[in-house]
């Protein structure tokens, strides 16, 4: 308990005092959420229609930004090694790496996306929906892009996006409709979404320990 | 204190060192040589658990489990430290500093010379000086085996000669020490060289 504490009060300093780790992908974000209504259509009905889907696609990239070197650094600069050397669990520290990159870059693009409807028309009626979708949506996601950078760790970020974009199209695909469908169609995609969040959790993290432990073979 | 048998490891098709056996006693300290790419750094990383796929064995007093693994200080090639954390914020988290006073590691920067860099972001400080913020640690900590890959390097004539006598004094308290370098060591009681262990 003493080492997840220690670890994820680590992890938090890190990122609280990197601030291009949350300001790069929300500026990401600012600017295509804001950019499609120029180039696209300024219509108020196409754009509500549209709305979901946009910023589905907004968070899902500028998500990718920054999750898929969640492990790069402690690569490159051997506190992973120092992990192996005293034993600690794989898995704890895969965890919290995915959940405080999570709570730093993916929790202000959800806030910010609530701000960002007005833009885009998107109905009031349908913001739960959409941040319900989004909540989990974006964790699975944050699992998927851990994998894609514990696999491509020490190669070309290409590679990551490969692995991480046929990954996401099912979140996509769920979490668009979770935001574009009726109230009463909502609870099959949210519970679809939670499905996939609740089978990834484990599945995906043990995945990302062991391509990990790949890369010391 | 640590015994290898047979110890081998593979790298691209080819065994970097091949059946190498040695045993480390107490007080012992042990130089490893080579040429570069020999494999110095490798056996470092197997002997501390960080390579797994080797042949042969490793065999620690009291095994080497998690009670065991306590018992080992790993200073890598690379330093571990975080660039936009200060000096004060790396020791504070990392592991290598557990049950240390905060004072003996202050009292240890400042006579590396770095009394005044404590709150400096890491990525200000000069390679030779980040070397030193975990030579800190090494200096205060007090365990049986020390595994230090390429130690002084980067280091000052001054700070080496701090560093070589804090090794000195570990001995002759009774812990072993491994260790990787180009240069001579006058204290080395023992020499590998990995070059006559390759294939």
């Amino acid at each position: 308990m003493s080492f997840l504490k220690n670890f994820f009060s680590r992890e938090v300093l890190i990122y609280s005092k990197k601030s291009s780790n949350v300001i790069s992908p929300v500026i990401f974000f600012l600017i295509c959420i804001t950019f499609f209504p120029l180039a696209v259509s300024n219509d108020p009905n196409e754009l509500s229609k549209l709305a979901p889907g946009l910023i589905w696609i907004c968070i899902l990239l500028a998500g990718m930004l920054s999750i898929q070197t969640i492990f790069k650094e402690d690569y490159d600069d051997g506190s992973l090694d120092l992990f192996y050397v005293r034993g600690f669990s794989m898995l704890e520290v895969v965890l919290v790496k995915i959940f405080v990159n999570w709570i730093f870059t993916a929790l202000p693009l959800i806030l910010l996306s609530c701000s960002m409807v007005f833009l885009l028309y998107f109905p009031v009626d349908k913001l739960f929906n959409l941040i319900g979708s989004l909540f989990l949506g974006t964790l699975i996601i944050s699992f998927f892009g851990a994998l894609a950078g514990a696999l491509s760790l020490g190669k070309n970020s290409i590679l990551a996006s490969a692995i991480m974009l046929p990954l996401s199209l099912p979140v996509l695909i769920l979490g668009s409709s979770a935001s574009t469908y009726s109230n009463e169609n909502i609870t099959f995609f949210i519970l679809l979404l939670s499905a996939l969040l609740f089978f990834s959790v484990p599945i995906i993290s043990l995945a990302c320990v062991g391509a990990i432990r790949l890369h010391y073979e | 204190m640590l015994t290898i048998q047979g110890l081998s490891y593979a790298y691209s098709d080819r065994f970097l060192f091949k059946n190498l056996s040695f045993d480390l006693v107490p007080g012992e300290l042990i130089q490893l040589k080579g040429r570069n790419g020999s494999g110095k750094t490798t056996l470092i990383k197997v002997l501390c658990g960080i390579l797994k796929n080797y042949e042969g064995s490793i065999s620690l007093v009291n095994n080497l489990d998690s009670e065991g693994r306590n018992e080992i200080f790993y200073l890598g090639h690379k330093n571990a430290l975080k660039d936009n954390l200060t000096v004060l914020e790396n020791l504070k988290y990392d592991y290598r500093s557990d049950g240390i006073e905060l004072t003996r590691l202050k009292e240890n920067l400042a006579t590396l010379g770095l009394e005044n860099y404590l709150f400096s972001k890491v990525s200000d400080l000069s390679e030779g000086q980040k070397r030193k913020i975990i030579l800190s640690c090494f200096m205060a900590s007090n365990k049986s085996i020390y595994l230090l890959d390429e130690p002084l390097i980067n280091l000052d004539e001054e700070s080496k000669k701090i560093v070589s006598s804090e090794i000195e004094n570990k001995i002759n308290g009774g812990s072993s020490i491994i260790f990787t370098s180009h240069e001579k060591n006058i204290l080395a009681t023992k020499d590998i060289n990995l070059d006559e262990y390759a294939t």
